[in-house]
């Protein structure tokens, strides 16, 4: 017995140096973007950067057609409704250095080769007139005519509800960049061709002017 | 020199009695069959001691403010030298004690310890697991967390529910109607003078009663419990086989303690202290508090009481606990000791330690507690998202964005706290869906002053696509259906646009 005792006691002594007796510190660990993309944005933006909810990250001409200012501008303040600010000082949860990180990450990552689409990212609403008819050229085949009577192959983008929800520069990048995660023909490009940037203003006129003016704007 | 001290030592003891009071205390005659089982109360003790002294260093540390207090614990952590380390053991020895306090009990009642005579003892040594548990609340009470602002508010709910004096209590629990810098007041003078001065008084007539009946024996079978004639039998017993506590019975005790305060001590020291988690914020709705491992049993039970027995049971139970282990000597103090010739006690004993177990497990593991970074982390299944409409995948970040996939799991993933929405559309029409959305019930919030008309419709037409293949919408037959067109109004009864393939 007294044997083991000694035994026991050596062995606690001799571990004791192996006691990590450190002084814990208050310290921010540092996550890398991929980290902090899957913590704060796959929700929404889908696991791998695309086929999420809300449009995909994983886009070269997108990340190559917005800036890094203005990247890192949309994650910390935020857009429209459904976009929440991220930055610490709006309420959200991550600080300014670990936003600069997850834009600079998903630029190099997803951003690589992207070849811009020749306009600004956002840009003013054309005129709604005009645009009505670069739709009926250029959507309708897909999301239906205007006015409700014929549906379309991927749902309405006229429907006032999907209006009140869609901000207006939401609106302008799905027109820009479609989603090409969802497959041919979804990539901003309807009958194989990108719209001018005069036509792009003018749909996303067309379309701002089919929102409801009445009642509670979601924007 | 010795002569000199043995001189000071005489007249001490000539006018204390000191050591004439301890050593029969030491050398009172224990059974010698009485070996490893009978560690766990010194272990108990020991761990208390622990916490004494562990305690008042970190009272000499703590600011009991609630404007300081969670400050002066992050200072105690990162700023004083090992004052990590004294909070880390107080915490890990605060466990230990609740563990060791248990094991003791369930020892005594396994070999019928508690029958004639020593039912006093084991009565006061309820009301020391009462205080041990007491003392660990009050514990969890001064980190002024997260956790302890939840917990106190569940407490809190809990006392107000008692009929007719419920409020007067509340507002005695916590000094006032709501937790605030009284509420920390009151459980920190609990925490360092009540409880405390009690638990010492207690167990002082804890170990009083010991040495007046002696150390029980180890059962036999057969050998059966007479008040008549048990005191005679024992006395004669010990005198004539027993050995002396010190240094027989001791070194057991001692070596036992050793080895359980290394293990404290290791564990304090590669796991740190508990807490402090989070600020004790109640407007920071991404919270997960959970109580402290000794009461992870009440969290998961409570959370798994049915709605309507709930207020009975969180009423009946408490005194109804209190009384029957109170009560255990009163039912039999006589009679069969040994474990074997006792099946119903030894059954109801494992019945007990199963379900606390299992609550316990439960309380780690809790399926229903919401998965806070849900609605950040978990994307939305692409098998859905491949076949939204531009309106279900808005209502599908509207899901994300007011974290209903904290709550709502979509094919399996998200929170488990409420149904499973990968099927939603097939399983309820969409009134149904907008009902639920708007006005809560079966534990979900009301959305309906939370969400926009908008924001309801492409929430509820996203649900709707929710679908497992070829599944149609759920609607009920002969009802309306909404059009197809998103210009016309929608009529009663309404069905979702039909989803479109990418």
């Amino acid at each position: 017995m007294k044997r083991l005792l000694a035994t026991l006691a050596t062995l606690f002594a001799a571990a004791c140096d192996r006691v990590p007796l450190e002084q814990p510190m208050p310290s921010q660990a540092v996550v890398s973007w991929d980290g902090l993309y899957l913590t704060h944005c796959a929700g929404c933006h889908g696991a791998d950067g695309s086929l999420g909810a809300a449009r995909p990250m994983r886009d070269p001409a997108y990340l190559a057609t917005l800036s890094r200012d203005e990247l890192i501008r949309v994650i910390g303040r935020g857009q429209g409704r459904l976009m929440p600010a991220f930055d610490q000082s709006a309420g959200g949860p991550l600080t300014a250095e670990e936003i600069a990180r997850l834009a600079d990450g998903m630029r190099q990552a997803w951003g690589a080769g992207g070849v811009p689409v020749g306009m600004p990212w956002s840009g003013s609403a054309g005129a709604a007139e005009a645009g009505a008819s670069v739709y009926a050229a250029h959507c309708q085949a897909c999301h239906g005519a205007a006015d409700g009577r014929a549906p379309g192959t991927h749902g309405s983008v006229t429907d006032a509800n999907y209006l009140r929800l869609a901000s207006d520069q939401a609106l302008r990048s799905a027109v820009l960049f479609g989603r090409a995660d969802l497959g041919a023909g979804c990539d901003g490009r309807p009958n194989g061709r990108r719209l001018q940037s005069q036509e792009v203003a003018d749909v996303v006129a067309f379309l701002i002017s089919r929102r409801p003016a009445t009642g509670r704007s979601d924007r | 020199m010795l002569r000199g001290l043995r001189a000071i030592l005489g007249w001490t003891e000539d006018r204390s009695g000191a050591i004439g009071f301890v050593a029969p205390i030491l050398t009172h005659r224990v059974p010698r069959n009485a070996k490893w089982w009978y560690v766990f109360g010194s272990a108990t003790l020991m761990f208390f001691s622990i916490q004494l002294v562990s305690g008042v260093l970190l009272a000499t540390l703590y600011a009991p403010s609630a404007a300081d207090a969670y400050q002066s614990l992050v200072y105690i952590d990162t700023q004083v030298p090992m004052g990590w380390m004294l909070r880390a053991i107080h915490g890990w020895s605060s466990n230990a004690m609740v563990i060791m306090v248990v094991v003791h009990m369930l020892q005594v009642f396994l070999h019928g310890a508690f029958k004639f005579p020593r039912e006093l003892t084991w009565m006061v040594g309820v009301l020391l697991l009462f205080c041990t548990l007491a003392l660990a609340f009050t514990g969890q009470i001064m980190r002024w967390d997260q956790d302890a602002y939840w917990g106190l508010g569940i407490g809190a709910s809990i006392v107000d529910r008692v009929p007719v004096i419920g409020n007067q209590l509340r507002n005695i629990m916590l000094g006032g109607p709501y937790i605030g810098g009284a509420t920390l007041s009151r459980f920190f003078a609990l925490h360092v003078f009540v409880l405390p001065g009690l638990t010492i008084a207690l167990v002082g007539l804890h170990i009083a009663l010991i040495l007046k009946n002696g150390v029980s024996e180890m059962p036999k079978p057969g050998e059966v419990v007479d008040p008549a004639t048990y005191r005679r039998d024992y006395e004669s017993r010990t005198h004539r086989t027993g050995v002396p506590f010190w240094p027989d019975a001791a070194q057991r005790d001692m070596i036992f303690c050793g080895l359980a305060l290394i293990m404290v001590v290791g564990l304090a020291a590669f796991y740190g202290p508990f807490g402090p988690n989070g600020n004790p914020d109640p407007t920071v709705i991404d919270a997960n508090p959970r109580p402290d491992s000794a009461f992870l049993w009440i969290f998961a039970a409570l959370a798994l009481l049915p709605a309507q027995v709930e207020t009975f049971l969180l009423l009946a139970a408490p005194p109804v606990i209190v009384l029957g282990l109170l009560a255990v000597p009163l039912i039999s103090n006589r009679g069969e000791r040994a474990p074997t010739r006792r099946p119903v006690s030894v059954l109801v004993m494992l019945v007990i330690c199963t379900a606390l177990a299992a609550l316990t497990w439960l309380g780690v593991t809790s399926p229903w507690s919401p998965v806070m970074d849900a609605w950040t982390s978990v994307p939305t299944p692409v098998r859905l998202v491949e076949r939204l409409t531009p309106l279900q995948m808005q209502g599908a970040l509207v899901m994300q964005n007011q974290q209903c996939r904290n709550c709502h799991a979509l094919d399996g993933t998200g929170g488990q706290r409420g149904p499973d929405l990968g099927d939603v559309g097939s399983r309820l029409s969409w009134d149904q869906l907008v009902r639920q959305v708007q006005q809560g019930g079966g534990n979900m919030p009301a959305y309906g002053k939370t969400l926009s008309a908008a924001e309801t419709v492409a929430v509820v037409a996203f649900l709707q696509a929710c679908r497992t293949d070829g599944q149609p919408p759920s609607s009920i037959p002969g009802a309306l259906q909404r059009s197809a067109s998103p210009d016309l109004p929608p009529v009663a009864s309404p069905v979702a646009a039909p989803a479109a393939a990418p």
